[in-house]
C-alpha cells in the first residue's frame, strides 16, 4: 500500500510538465531543488547529528563552480562534475579543519565558513563579477521555454537519485559507521574513527548540496552573492528540520517554505488596499505559522 | 591612530559582548539557544526611539524599554517556551527563528523599512584626549556595557538569585530538589538576556541608525560567544571584545579586503586551534570548565 502511494506520488511529480503552466513548472522545479538541499542537510543531521547553518555556501560553491566551467567552454556534464566535486571537496576541507570540534562549536564553524565563502565570492571579483554577478550559460538542452521540461526532469532525477543513494548508504557499512559515530566513545570501541565518519558524511552532504546549487544556477541563469544569503541557509535548515526523514516529509517541508510566501502574496492581492501596501506581511504570517506549528506539536 | 582603531574595536566589541552574554546566560541556565536575540536588540532600539518620539526623556525611555523587554523575554519563556518538552532543543531553535521573522516584519510594518535616526542626549558631545577622539555615542557604549557587566556579575556571584541560577546551570533536577524555583529562574534569565539585548540596541542606535535588519549583528555575536567555549560567561565578554577589536584592526591594516573576511578567517582559525588543543594553558585559563 505504502509502495503504491509512493509510486502514484512519483508519477504525479513526473507528469507535472505536461499539465502545469510555465510559471508553476518553474516554481515546482525550484521546489524540487530546495527539497534536494534540505535532503543534504537532513543527511547530516540524521546520520551524524550535526546541524549546519551554512548550507547556502555549499549551494554557492556548486553554482559558481558550474557557471565558471560553462563560461570557459566546458561541456554541461563537465560543469556538473566540477561543481559537485568542489562541493564534496569543501565538505572534506570543513571536516578536516573542524576535526576535533563538537556540538555548538561545529555548528558555528559551518556558519562562519558560509560567511567566509560569501566574502570570498565578493573578493574574487574578476571571476565572480562581485556584487553585479555573472550570467550562466545554460546548457543547450535546457535553453528556451520548450526545454523547460528537461530542467524539471533533471531536478527530479537528481532528487530521486540522491534519495536512493542515501537509502543505499544507510544500510551499508558507511551508514552504520555514521550512526555509530554519534557516540564517539562507543564508535571508538567498535574500531570506527568518528572523525573520519563525520568527514565522509560532510563530503556526501556537500556534494548533494552543491548539486542542488548547480541546478539552481541553471534555472536562475544568473548568479550573484545575493542569491545565496544567510536566510537561504535558514530556509534549508527549516526544510531539514520540519521534514520528517522520508522523502515526502522533506517535500512537504520544502513546499511550506517555498510556496507559503507565494500563496500569501496571492491572498494579499485580494485584501483591502490599505493592507496591500503593508511591507513584511509574508514573513509575519510565515513566522506565525511556524510558531503555531511547533506549539501544537508539543 | 592605533589607539583610535583599538577604541573603535573595543566599542564594537562591547555591543557584541552584550549580545553574546545574553546567548550564554540562556544557554547556561536552560540549555536553549535563542536565535531571536538580535531581533530583541532591534526591538529594544525601536522602542527606545518611539518612546522618545512620544516626548519621554531619554533616561526614562531607556529604563522603560529595558523593563518592557524584560517582560517580553520572561513572558516568552513562561508562556511559549516552558510548555515545550525540555529535551527538544530543536523546537526552541525553530520557534525563536520564527519569532525573529515575526519581530522583523512587525518592525517593518510599524516603522517602515528605511533606517531611522535615534535621538540621544549625548550625540553632540566630543571628547579629545591627546590624539584620541571619543564621541559621546562611543562613550555611552563603554559606560553602559561596563555597568551591565558589573550588574550581571553581581547578580550571578553576589546574590541569592545568582546562586540559584548557578545551581540551575549545573543540574536542573538537583536545583529543583534543593528548593530553587526553576521555572521562575528560567523566566528571569530569559528576561535578563532580553534586557541585555535591548541595552545593546539602545547603546548601538546612536552609532548606527535603527532599521529592521539591525539584528543580523547577532550572528557574529553568536560566533563570539563560542570563541572561548559556549556557556562561559566571562568568555562571552572577552570573545565579543576580541572579535570587535580584530574587526577594526583588520579593517585598518587591510583596507582593500572587507573587514568581515579577515575576522571570519581568524574565527575559523581560532576554532581550529581550540578544537585541536594546540594551544597551551592560556586558553584553558580563559575557557575554564565550560
Amino acid at each position: 500500500m505504502k509502495r503504491l502511494g509512493s509510486f502514484i506520488g512519483f508519477a504525479c511529480l513526473l507528469t507535472i510538465p505536461w499539465w502545469a503552466s510555465s510559471f508553476w513548472l518553474s516554481e515546482a522545479q525550484t521546489w524540487l531543488i530546495y527539497t534536494l538541499a534540505g535532503l543534504s542537510l537532513k543527511l547530516l543531521s540524521k546520520e551524524v547529528g550535526l546541524i549546519s547553518l551554512g548550507h547556502s555556501a555549499w549551494l554557492a560553491i556548486g553554482a559558481y563552480g558550474s557557471a565558471l566551467t560553462l563560461q570557459v567552454g566546458g561541456a554541461w556534464w563537465l560543469s556538473l562534475l566540477v561543481g559537485v566535486s568542489l562541493g564534496a571537496m569543501s565538505g572534506w576541507l570543513l571536516g578536516w579543519t573542524t576535526e576535533r570540534l563538537q556540538g555548538t562549536s561545529l555548528t558555528v564553524s559551518t556558519l562562519v565558513a558560509a560567511l567566509l565563502i560569501q566574502e570570498l565570492l565578493l573578493l574574487a571579483e574578476n571571476w565572480t563579477g562581485g556584487y553585479s554577478g555573472i550570467s550562466v550559460d545554460t546548457p543547450n538542452f535546457l535553453e528556451g521555454s520548450t526545454n523547460q521540461h528537461w530542467g524539471y526532469w533533471m531536478s527530479l532525477l537528481a532528487l530521486s537519485g540522491a534519495w536512493l543513494c542515501w537509502q543505499q548508504l544507510k544500510e551499508s557499512t558507511i551508514g552504520r559507521c555514521w550512526r555509530a559515530s554519534k557516540d564517539s566513545s562507543q564508535a571508538m570501541c567498535l574500531g570506527i574513527n568518528p572523525q573520519r565518519a563525520r568527514q565522509q558524511a560532510l563530503v556526501w552532504s556537500g556534494g548533494i548540496a552543491a548539486l542542488s546549487g548547480i541546478l539552481l544556477a541553471w534555472q536562475l541563469q544568473y548568479l550573484s552573492p545575493e542569491a545565496f544569503p544567510l536566510t537561504l541557509s535558514l530556509e534549508i535548515l527549516l526544510i531539514g528540520l520540519l521534514g520528517s526523514s522520508n522523502l515526502w516529509g522533506l517535500l512537504c517541508g520544502a513546499a511550506l517554505v517555498r510556496f507559503l510566501p507565494q500563496l500569501l502574496a496571492l491572498v494579499r492581492m485580494n485584501l483591502p488596499s490599505s493592507w496591500q501596501d503593508l511591507p513584511g506581511l509574508e514573513p509575519l504570517v510565515f513566522g506565525l505559522i511556524l510558531i503555531c506549528w511547533i506549539w501544537q506539536k508539543r | 591612530m592605533l589607539l583610535q582603531t583599538l577604541l573603535g574595536g573595543f566599542v564594537q566589541g562591547c555591543i557584541y559582548s552584550l549580545i553574546a552574554l545574553g546567548f550564554v546566560l540562556i544557554y547556561r541556565a536552560t540549555r536553549q539557544i535563542n536565535f531571536a536575540q538580535g531581533d530583541l536588540l532591534m526591538l529594544g532600539a525601536y522602542l527606545g526611539m518611539q518612546l522618545q518620539l512620544w516626548g519621554v526623556s531619554w533616561s526614562v525611555a531607556l529604563l522603560l524599554s529595558l523593563l518592557l523587554l524584560f517582560l517580553c523575554g520572561s513572558l516568552l519563556q513562561l508562556g511559549i517556551l516552558s510548555p515545550l518538552p525540555r529535551e527538544s532543543r530543536i523546537s526552541v531553535i525553530l520557534l525563536t527563528l520564527g519569532l525573529g521573522f515575526v519581530l522583523r516584519s512587525l518592525a517593518t510594518m510599524i516603522w517602515g523599512p528605511a533606517p531611522l535616526f535615534f535621538p540621544s542626549p549625548y550625540e553632540q558631545l566630543l571628547f579629545t584626549w591627546q590624539a584620541l577622539v571619543i564621541s559621546g555615542a562611543q562613550l555611552g557604549v563603554l559606560i553602559g556595557s561596563l555597568i551591565a557587566w558589573l550588574a550581571v556579575w553581581c547578580l550571578l556571584y553576589r546574590s541569592r538569585i545568582g546562586l540559584g541560577l548557578r545551581a540551575l546551570a549545573q543540574d536542573y533536577w538537583m536545583a529543583q530538589a534543593s528548593g530553587v524555583s526553576c521555572k521562575s529562574m528560567e523566566a528571569l534569565v530569559w528576561g535578563l538576556s532580553a534586557t541585555l539585548a535591548a541595552l545593546g540596541g539602545i547603546l548601538l542606535a546612536p552609532l548606527s541608525l535603527v532599521h529592521p535588519e539591525l539584528g543580523w549583528l547577532s550572528i557574529k555575536a553568536f560566533a563570539a560567544a563560542v570563541l572561548f567555549g559556549f556557556g562561559n560567561v566571562t568568555g562571552a565578554v572577552f570573545g565579543g571584545l576580541l572579535l570587535g577589536i580584530t574587526e577594526q584592526l583588520s579593517a585598518a591594516w587591510f583596507p582593500d579586503i572587507s573587514r568581515d573576511l579577515v575576522s571570519y578567517l581568524i574565527l575559523l582559525f581560532w576554532l581550529w586551534l581550540r578544537g585541536s588543543n594546540r594551544i597551551g594553558s592560556a586558553a584553558i585559563m580563559f575557557s575554564g570548565k565550560s
